[in-house]
């Protein structure tokens, strides 16, 4: 339990610094510890001309769950990287559902228990 | 390339030897023992992923072939074994699934050699030194995989053989319990030569034919490959993933190419050791390198050997140019000019370090390459311009 928790607080930390180098200046977390498991949901505006990071963010965060890469390497996801790591973010759970409507980012993101 | 009881006999003195840097299996059992060997391991690591049911990713292929490439000199079918029960171990205490851990285990038998140092070179009964071999090797792969991820933050992804700079922390320790107990380590110097041509036609064929394949399963086109040489290579840059194995393919075809084309430009040897670097190099073209990134280290590594005291062509510093591409994210990120600084800086550390972990560590250059990224990208962090960030 303690390492899953260790994971989800470094998935938000990543997630916090790529939409802050997007631009975003209202950022929203909300985490739901659910009895099979965890839901982060953020929603988040961004600065103009992102097209091209939005883009990339979507398709990072949709890489397939890859459990054995995050045995290995999860943890370089958060700290001070300022938001290279996303596509590992998408290795590390198990959905992720992203909508961008009105320039407003609204991304949900499962992780197993 | 030899007669099937040439090999056994061969096989058999692999598996006799500590196999400490640098042990060229070529020069000990011969070419057939030592490419039987590295068929096995490469079988070996592909069943374990095959009955944990793990798809094939870079991260797979450049496993593979650092297994293949290191069972030319080091690793053998013995002694691998007691570093992945480690790790499976661990992963048992924790309540993980092993696969969570495999790469781990596959990388983690860089310190294979303590094993059959441990089970050849000491003088004691043959009880004493399977227990004493068993508990060193377990310990090893159990205390891996935490430390390996804590030491990842150390150089933040670049150095791409964080088990390397891992199992040298292990094996400074491990090597300096040893020797305040009077246990004393010898290095080896095994080093085949007068085979480049044969070798030379194997590899090019080979590095040949992976381009010709990867063209056609990429659409017969070049399709992605300049994406992929956009990246900085990073971990984990997993290109499979990423841009899909085609183009993968190629990449790694054009890496094993330069990585061959360099020894025969420095008049180096083509054995064990530098092939096993140059599979490593190919392998890693799913993971990371490619030939824009790892050029500046070739290049820095040559600088060093064109006005520091030693030959370009030296045993350790040819190993050190290969393996040095692990380095080659730094090029990738912050440009050539860096990737020309570490190489040229890697080059003097790996002289120093191996003495360190008395060489049970394989990856000696992995080791050198964490301690140099370490150094190297505060600096490079604090005194970029702005406008390069």
């Amino acid at each position: 339990m303690r390492q899953i928790i260790r994971k989800i607080s470094k998935i938000v930390d990543e997630m916090t610094a790529y939409l802050l180098c997007i631009g975003a200046t209202d950022i929203n977390i909300q985490i739901e510890n659910n009895q099979q498991d965890f839901k982060i949901s953020i929603r988040s505006n961004y600065g103009k001309n992102q097209k091209l990071r939005i883009e990339d963010m979507i398709r990072d965060l949709n890489t397939p769950r890859t459990e054995e890469i995050e045995g290995c390497y999860g943890d370089l996801v958060g700290g001070c990287n300022l938001g290279g790591e996303l596509h590992l973010v998408g290795m590390m759970v198990d959905k992720a559902e992203i909508k961008n409507i009105d320039s407003i980012l609204e991304i949900i993101l499962y992780k197993k228990k | 390339m030899g007669r099937p009881q040439d090999i056994i006999i061969g096989y058999l003195k692999i598996l006799k030897e500590p196999g400490v840097l640098i042990t060229d299996y070529i020069f000990i059992g011969g070419i057939g023992a030592a490419f039987v060997n590295c068929g096995l391991l490469m079988l070996v690591s592909l069943s374990f992923l095959a009955l944990l049911r793990i798809n094939i990713t870079g991260v797979s292929i450049a496993a593979i072939f650092l297994m293949g490439g290191f069972a030319l000199f080091g690793k053998n079918i013995l002694n691998i074994w007691f570093i992945i029960g480690g790790v499976f171990l661990y992963s048992r205490v924790q309540k993980e699934k092993f696969h969570k851990y495999i790469y781990i285990a596959l990388f983690g038998t860089s310190m294979s050699p303590i094993v059959s140092e441990i089970l050849f070179s000491i003088d004691r009964p043959l009880w004493v030194r399977i227990s004493f071999a068993t508990v060193v090797g377990i310990t090893i792969g159990f205390v891996l995989p935490p430390l390996s991820t804590y030491l990842l933050r150390v150089h933040q992804g670049y150095n791409l053989y964080n088990i390397g700079f891992t199992s040298g922390m292990i094996g400074t320790v491990f090597v300096s319990v040893f020797k305040s107990f009077g246990f004393s380590i010898g290095s080896n110097m095994f080093w085949s030569t007068g085979n480049n041509i044969i070798f030379g036609i194997y590899l090019f064929l080979s590095f040949i034919s992976m381009i010709i394949l990867g063209y056609y399963l990429n659409g017969k086109s070049y399709m992605n490959l300049k994406s992929i040489f956009s990246r900085s290579g990073r971990l984990v840059s997993d290109f499979v993933l990423q841009e899909g194995f085609g183009v993968t393919l190629i990449n790694m075809g054009l890496n094993g190419l330069m990585a061959t084309g360099y020894i025969f430009v420095v008049k180096g040897d083509l054995n064990g050791p530098t092939i096993g670097g140059i599979l490593t190099v190919a392998g890693f073209g799913a993971l990371g390198k490619h030939i824009k990134n790892i050029f500046p280290i070739f290049i820095g590594v040559f600088l060093g050997g064109l006005i520091k005291i030693w030959n370009i062509n030296d045993p350790a510093i040819l190993l050190a140019a290969l393996f040095g591409t692990s380095l080659a994210p730094i090029s990738g990120q912050f440009g050539f000019k860096y990737g020309i600084m570490a190489g040229f800086i890697l080059s003097s550390v790996v002289l120093n370090v191996g003495i360190l972990h008395g060489g049970f560590n394989l990856y000696n250059t992995g080791f050198a390459a964490g301690l140099v990224a370490a150094v190297m990208l505060p600096i490079i962090e604090a005194f970029r311009k702005e406008s390069e960030r």
